[in-house]
């Protein structure tokens, strides 16, 4: 959990928005995303939920919608997330954002493999969730490949 | 074929497609966009000899970035240099890009200049004298 709550601060930083860790909140507007993740050690999706007042300190861009942000974030996230879990030894698969037009996801903290946390910046907040199946021992370190890119890094052939 | 290269943006987010088809329109170059991997496709048929690189996102709906590589290799347009830019880091992925011929790995988030000194790099056509 602390690889993702890593990854959200340093995905949002990179858009221009500084997060610090809030408590629990209900977000009354926004956009939610989606991605589905699958492995031998898990099946789940991960999550984000943006209110509107976190979606107004994004870059402006004329023809994106709170949904496009919510997905193109989530998006982000979790190949963020995919791309530490690699370093470790853990290989799942992501798939494709889906949004839905605001929605409140609840999720049964209390469930193994079922987590939430929540930024701020400003009156912008984030929630980000996880909701998964946890099938086995994820074996960290057991499968460790070579280390994957990272985050902007680039190479050419 | 005119003086300014053309770019095809490949990707299912209004965001990234914003994003790329911006900077290099900074670096005076014509931008064709597709939202997946079929239109893409089209894209790429309908303009093909004016095409002077292909940036494409991996995971799309319809038909993904690797497919469309894959397509590329086989198809009369295996020439024009192709770009992945993803969030993905595998390199289990990169080198299946690799073989298909594909001339570059991007991880999301991409750096601007990083963009355009790619772009010139891996330009085939007019621009390639100026790299040089």
């Amino acid at each position: 959990m602390q690889i993702a709550q890593q990854a959200t601060v340093d995905l949002l930083a990179g858009w221009g928005v500084q997060l610090r860790p809030r408590r629990l909140a209900r977000l009354s507007s926004g956009a939610t995303a989606v991605v589905p993740l699958t492995g031998d050690c898990l099946h789940g999706v991960v999550g984000l939920e943006l209110n509107a007042a976190l979606i107004d300190q994004l870059p402006p861009c004329a023809s994106c919608s709170p949904r496009h942000w919510a997905k193109e974030l989530t998006n982000q996230l979790s190949g963020r997330v995919r791309n530490e879990l690699l370093a470790e030894g853990v290989d799942i698969d992501m798939g494709v954002p889906s949004s839905l037009q605001f929605a409140q996801v609840r999720i049964d903290t209390s469930q193994l493999g079922a987590a939430e946390f929540f930024y701020e910046s400003g009156d912008g907040v984030v929630r980000v969730f996880f909701d998964f199946d946890p099938l086995q021992d994820p074996g960290f370190g057991r499968l460790r490949e070579a280390t994957p890119l990272s985050e902007g890094q680039s190479l050419f052939f | 074929m005119g003086t300014t290269n053309t770019v095809v943006v490949v990707d299912d987010s209004p965001i990234v497609r914003a994003q790329v088809s911006d900077v290099l329109a900074r670096g005076d170059y014509r931008v064709l966009v597709a939202e997946d991997g079929k239109e893409a496709v089209d894209v790429i048929e309908a303009h093909g000899d004016d095409i002077s690189l292909i940036i494409c996102d991996m995971r799309m709906p319809k038909m993904d970035g690797m497919e469309v590589l894959r397509w590329k290799s086989t198809s009369a347009f295996r020439h024009i240099p192709f770009v992945m830019l993803t969030t993905e880091g595998c390199h289990r992925f990169v080198s299946e890009a690799r073989s298909l011929g594909a001339k570059g790995w991007i991880v999301k988030p991409f750096n601007d200049d990083m963009l355009l000194v790619a772009a010139r790099r891996l330009m085939r056509g007019p621009s390639l004298a100026a790299v040089r």
